[in-house]
């Protein structure tokens, strides 16, 4: 931390606002909205930097080490929580943006709903954070990525103006959807105080099926082809750590549906595996946590189309060096973990001209002082 | 027209695409919101993105707002014309690109009709989800521009569920090329952010939809009740029980007598005090099931008889009377107000009994056709605009009923879009400080405020509209 933001946390600490360290980098936290607009103020006033975050789970996202050494301080949202409003009459949410998604979905559960995305580290990853970050679970198959679920959001703007969009209804075209741009924006555009989301019904029946492969291709056109038949599953998983190629499939809805779907995919061949209730939940979450092990998010995410993924992907698997490769097949990402100190070739950001324009527009719109800028996002050409 | 600018135009569209004479401009002097109508200078209707852009690029040397325009089937007034501005048409623009089967995805332009993208998605087992009422005439670029839904947006959600890319012509004149399908957007959700922008943002000049598989199975219900309060209750009861049908529509006896008189006649039967017509799709167990469990809910709220559409041709005569409502609706009086509100799906039964009532006390014909399951509502109240003090209490009523469902935690609009219509009701939901932060989004990428100028937002929340007075614009351009 340089000296500027240490001694701009240490006058916000004497005034009452906790600091903490959040992996390697000080963080505000405040502990309530009056204080977190008392933070914005003071960094509008300081020109400080800082980097909107929930639990920190993604901080990996934005290398910690160069913000530190930057002067940037985290300011974490993550006690900014509590359920606002479950109504479980007309499936809707409504939570704090601290709110961790592990409460969010025992309470959604407790009243017979199913919250997406499902994500990583549920424990400590927060609601504003995944919307910030964008991120979408495994489930996405089933139900589509998370921006599409984001029905409203309060949010704290870097000059202190708290604003909302949207509403808490599933339909709802009332002014322009600022929670679209928000959920993903990796917080260069708001702080997320507040967000809706829509809910859908906790199955009958859930089932997880597994098959092996000796390589990535034959488990690959095993997931493709389930494309094609009579069934729908909330996820599709191919993964390897080493060792054979795993496919997992995980059903889930009524009973009876739930079995004729297991039937038609017992056409691949009998399944290594089977498990159900809440050993097929279980399997579930750790095929969910695959994208993120021991909290190290991967070295590389492709992201393409169905049809192109084997292909896409082959150069990454033949270079060799990799120790862990998740694909989802049907939502067409595949991300890869390499050996430590294996230098990466990401793939250059190729956002058009014209699109990188405008992201730079509506950043300095919401955010003139760059208070919120970061250097890596929105990408440039 | 100045003649100048009227060249440099026509230069760029050749005649066809470039509407001048008085008679031909009436044609667009409004959308379906017929109550607001202005001339515009005159009307292009370039034939790609490339005469697109070029057209905006004269335009915004010359400083003259533009309005973007579908097949003006919107309701909200989002296509009526501002006085001395151009309207831009996508009515040539109606090829439909690139259709990928496997990774199910099209490309489209923005003036392919709704109904036609369907058509051909058919072809390969797959299909265009939304589907406004309007879908034989209306544009999938008109969609993206109100972000609209229709019966089947109950499960597949409205248009920005299933835009996976825009080409967008900015109103500087510059492209933004957004076409190619991503999983994530690369930074932030420009195309998301776009679909429902009302046209003040740019013009969409190419779409890239997701297409969705034909369901294995689809099981039509007309459940027939002798009380609209009956119907209501049963949606809601419906969402409680988390059951996940396609569709839940409810259509009142006035929407019945209407369509069983007209070519829509659907075999509603004449005596029900409402019909709520339900669609489920899926595997064949899942369809069963969940049509019993739906079965026993309108049971249990004293149903007169339910009917099972026994093929397709059944299931399409049914749903024939549900798209055909608000045309069949002529035949009660020359001129049709049709509003579209959004409640909390707990509250359906009072604020359609709330509708009904405002509608009665200013001496009104009100008739409801709606979204049940989205808790979508339209009120509809018939007139004839040439009744002054008719259309001052349809107005009102219209306006009144907004309230009522604001203050039940409701909003505004849920797929007809803000317009011109419903700009100055924002401040019901929205602070001068929500409002502020979305003027800042829009004059981010519209700096001059030339897109569709006065819509969406309240007159006292805009800037002015800083365009430059065109010399002779009054004039008729010569025969």
């Amino acid at each position: 931390m340089t000296l500027a933001a240490s001694d701009f946390a240490a006058a916000l600490e004497r005034d009452g606002v906790p600091c903490e360290d959040l992996r390697g980098v000080s963080a505000l936290v405040p502990e309530d909205e009056e204080q977190l607009l008392l933070v914005l103020e003071r960094a509008a006033r300081e020109r400080q930097r800082l980097v909107p975050v929930g639990g920190g789970t993604k901080l990996g996202w934005c290398r910690p080490d160069a913000l530190a050494a930057e002067g940037a301080l985290a300011l974490s949202t993550r006690r900014l929580a509590g359920i606002v409003a479950y109504e479980p009459g007309d499936g809707t949410l409504t939570a704090l943006g601290g709110t961790r998604m592990g409460e969010l979905e025992a309470a959604t559960r407790a009243g017979g709903h199913r919250l997406t995305p499902d994500v990583p580290g549920a424990e400590v990853a927060t609601l504003g954070g995944v919307l910030g970050a964008g991120l979408s679970g495994p489930d996405r198959l089933r139900f589509g990525p998370v921006r599409h679920h984001v029905l409203g959001m309060r949010v704290a703007l870097a000059d202190g103006t708290v604003a909302k969009s949207g509403g808490r209804l599933v339909k709802n075209v009332t002014g322009f959807d600022l929670h679209r741009l928000y959920c993903g924006s990796r917080g260069t555009l708001a702080v997320i105080l507040e967000a809706s989301l829509r809910l859908f019904a906790l199955p009958e029946r859930e089932l997880g099926l597994t098959w092996t492969f000796d390589d990535a291709r034959a488990a690959l056109d095993a997931a493709l082809e389930l494309r094609a038949r009579p069934l729908s599953p909330v996820s599709v998983t191919v993964e390897n750590r080493g060792g054979p190629w795993r496919l997992h499939v995980f059903l889930a809805g009524r009973a009876r549906q739930v079995e004729a779907e297991r039937d038609a995919a017992r056409g691949l061949g009998a399944p290594e595996a089977e498990v159900d209730g809440d050993e097929a939940r279980a399997a579930a979450r750790r095929a969910r946590d695959l994208a993120c092990v021991g909290g190290r998010w991967p070295d590389l995410r492709l992201a393409t189309r169905p049809s192109a993924i084997g292909t896409e992907l082959a150069p990454f698997i033949e270079g060799g060096g990799e120790v862990g490769v998740v694909i989802q097949p049907g939502i067409a990402t595949a991300e890869l973990f390499f050996e430590p100190g294996r230098a990466t070739s990401r793939p250059a950001s190729d956002v058009p001209h014209g699109a990188a324009r405008w992201m730079e527009r509506l950043r300095a719109a919401f955010d003139p002082d760059g208070i919120f800028a970061s250097p890596s996002f929105p990408p440039r050409p | 027209m100045d003649r100048a600018l009227e060249r440099q135009l026509l230069a760029i569209v050749g005649p066809e695409g470039l509407v001048a004479d008085a008679v031909g401009r009436r044609a667009y002097e409004s959308d379906g919101l017929t109550l607001e109508r202005a001339d515009p200078l005159c009307v292009l209707l370039p034939r790609d993105t490339r005469e697109t852009a070029a057209c905006m690029r004269v335009l915004a040397r010359e400083g003259v707002a533009v309005v973007p325009r579908g097949a003006g089937t919107g309701l909200s007034g989002g296509a009526t014309p501002v006085e001395r501005g151009v309207l831009v048409g996508t009515a040539r623009m109606r090829d439909v690109l690139e259709v990928n089967p496997f990774d199910r995805y099209a490309r489209v332009q923005a003036g392919v009709v709704n109904v036609d993208l369907t058509r051909v998605a058919a072809k390969h087992g797959l299909f265009y989800a939304p589907d406004p009422s309007s879908q034989a005439a209306c544009t999938i670029g008109g969609n993206v521009a109100e972000n609209s839904g229709g019966p089947h947006c109950f499960r597949y959600g409205a248009t920005a569920r299933h835009v996976l890319g825009l080409v967008v012509v900015t109103p500087e004149g510059d492209v933004l090329d957004l076409s190619e399908p991503r999983v994530d957007p690369d930074g932030y959700d420009l195309a998301g952010f776009f679909v429902g922008s009302e046209g003040m943002l740019g013009i969409a000049t190419e779409v890239t939809v997701q297409l969705t598989p034909v369901p294995e199975v689809t099981e039509t219900l007309l459940g027939i009740f002798a009380s609209l309060d009956a119907a209501c209750d049963s949606v809601s009861d419906v969402i409680a029980a988390r059951l996940e049908p396609t569709a839940l529509e409810i259509l009142d006896k006035l929407t019945i007598e209407a369509v069983e008189a007209s070519v829509f006649a659907a075999g509603y039967p004449r005596d029900a005090e409402a019909v709520l017509l339900v669609e489920i799709e899926g595997g064949q167990v899942e369809a069963d099931e969940t049509a019993a469990d739906i079965e026993a809910i309108l049971a249990a709220r004293g149903v007169m008889e339910v009917r099972r559409a026994r093929d397709a041709k059944e299931r399409k005569k049914l749903w024939a009377g549900r798209k055909g409502a608000f045309g069949a609706m002529g035949r009660i009086a020359p001129d049709l107000y049709v509003a579209d509100v959004v409640v909390p799906r707990t509250r359906l039964r009072e604020i359609v009994r709330r509708a009904t009532d405002i509608a009665h006390e200013r001496g009104l014909k009100i008739a409801n056709v709606f979204h049940a399951g989205d808790g979508n509502l339209h009120p509809n109240i018939s007139y004839d605009r040439r009744d002054a003090d008719q259309v001052a209490r349809v107005l009102e009523a219209g306006e009144l009923i907004m309230r009522e469902c604001v203050a039940a935690g409701g909003s505004l609009t849920g797929e007809h879009g803000v317009g011109l219509e419903k700009r100055a009701a924002m401040s019901l939901v929205f602070t001068a400080g929500d409002l502020e932060v979305m003027e800042r989004a829009k004059l981010a990428l519209d700096p001059q405020g030339r897109m569709n100028p006065g819509k969406v937002m309240p007159v006292r929340a805009c800037r002015e509209v800083r365009t430059r007075k065109i010399a002779g614009a009054a004039r008729r351009p010569a025969p």
